[in-house]
């Protein structure tokens, strides 16, 4: 079926942190599964792309792969891409009532923020509270670490065989669309290149040290089948002719 | 005279696969020069004439859904004038068959649909101002419920 192929890059962040590798910890998800890809669902996807070519031999189907990211334990791609902010002022809000009963350790929570470590040792402040998966404010002394809400992990780069072939052209791109969280990766198929291609996700995740985020980067390897069949007329299954009316 | 008219079939395929019917969920437009009626809708009449090419291409509203076309075929004249759009299973819409009626029901599912395209040279055998319909038979996925048709477009020579 001619479609936009999506790949869900579903990512056990806290286990992946834990172990430092994504091996084990991640699952790969793609719209294809009836057309042919193997391994929905696991770590060892093999996303099919089915091309064609008209008869002198020009690529015919145009085949775009989107990869999206989230993360067990971070907040649903349903989320308005402001949920972090919007819920900061809302806390801040809730915080500033309670000043009549607690002052002191109100004032501490009202001060906490996050902050982002990049990756040149820079520290900059988020601007957003550490948030519970549900939403709530995470109160580092009291709550449960476990219920920290993670930030969702990025895709970096896509690099590895089916880059270097030339079989996958990689592109990332600007989105309003929110459960895209701003940018997202998009490739196009050389579907000319008929085989078996692996390529590499380079994927950020966000590490909670005390009240910053470190990042760290892991990879992760993936393939895709291309396969590539003649196209034919749908009248005559053969060249063009008379519309049988 | 223009050498090729195109006819874009527009398909929302996530109310066809809900509501199990094509009616009311697919727009077909075309380019014809001669000015066709119906466009945007299921009940397009495409303005044409012998000896012209026509292309159908059909495309999910949502691009990330799979629609291809599974077929087209002209019916034959002894099919009544109302027609509906049914599915594979037993549905509860009624199809109306006359005795000549030979536009068969979809069946099976088929691979690799976007291999086929769907054109063609119109006959110079084409009799004016004759409504020459079709039926058009969608395939959105690989499921059950995925084969739909619809019987109310057709090419007319004005």
């Amino acid at each position: 079926m001619s479609q936009e192929i999506t790949i869900i890059v579903l990512i056990d962040i806290q286990a992946a942190l834990d172990a430092n590798t994504l091996d084990g910890n991640i699952y790969l998800i793609d719209n294809l599964r009836t057309d042919g890809s193997t391994g929905v669902g696991t770590g060892d996807l093999t996303t099919i792309i089915n091309g064609s070519y008209w008869c002198n031999g020009a690529q015919a189907t145009e085949v775009i792969t989107n990869w999206l990211t989230t993360g067990i334990g971070s907040l649903p791609l349903t989320l308005p891409r402001d949920f972090y902010i919007k819920r900061t002022a809302e806390i801040n809000n809730e915080l500033l009532n309670d000043i009549k009963t607690s002052a002191a350790t109100v004032l501490t929570k009202i001060e906490s923020g996050t902050f982002i470590n990049d990756l040149n040792g820079h520290k900059r402040a988020l601007g957003i509270k550490p948030l519970t998966v549900t939403g709530d404010y995470f109160d580092s002394h009291t709550d449960d670490p476990s219920s920290l809400s993670y930030l969702t992990p990025i895709i970096t780069n896509i690099s590895g065989e089916a880059v270097d072939k030339g079989v996958l052209y990689t592109c990332q791109l600007g989105t309003p669309v929110y459960i895209k969280d701003g940018w997202y990766w998009c490739a196009t198929a050389d579907t000319s290149k008929v085989g078996i291609y692996s390529y590499t996700l380079h994927v950020t995740l966000f590490k909670p040290v005390n009240n910053t985020y470190e990042p760290v980067q892991m990879t992760y390897d993936a393939k895709i089948k291309v396969t590539s069949n003649p196209q034919v007329n749908g009248f005559t299954k053969a060249g063009m002719g008379i519309l049988p009316l | 005279m223009q050498s090729k008219i195109n006819i874009n079939i527009s398909v929302d395929s996530v109310e066809a696969l809900s509501k199990k019917t094509l009616t009311d969920n697919i727009f077909v437009m075309d380019n014809s020069s001669f000015g066709s009626q119906g466009q945007g809708t299921a009940t397009l009449a495409t303005a044409c004439a012998p000896g012209q090419e026509i292309h159908w291409v059909a495309t999910a509203i949502d691009l990330q859904t799979p629609v291809c076309i599974q077929n087209i075929c002209f019916l034959p004249d002894a099919l009544p004038a109302v027609t509906v759009a049914t599915g594979t299973d037993d549905s509860t819409t009624a199809v109306e068959e006359t005795e000549d009626s030979k536009a068969e029901q979809p069946a099976e599912l088929m691979s690799q649909l976007d291999l086929y395209t769907w054109t063609g040279y119109l006959p110079y055998c084409m009799v004016p101002a004759k409504p020459y319909r079709y039926q058009l038979v969608l395939q959105i996925g690989n499921g059950k419920n995925s084969v739909l048709a619809i019987d109310t477009l057709s090419l007319i020579w004005e």
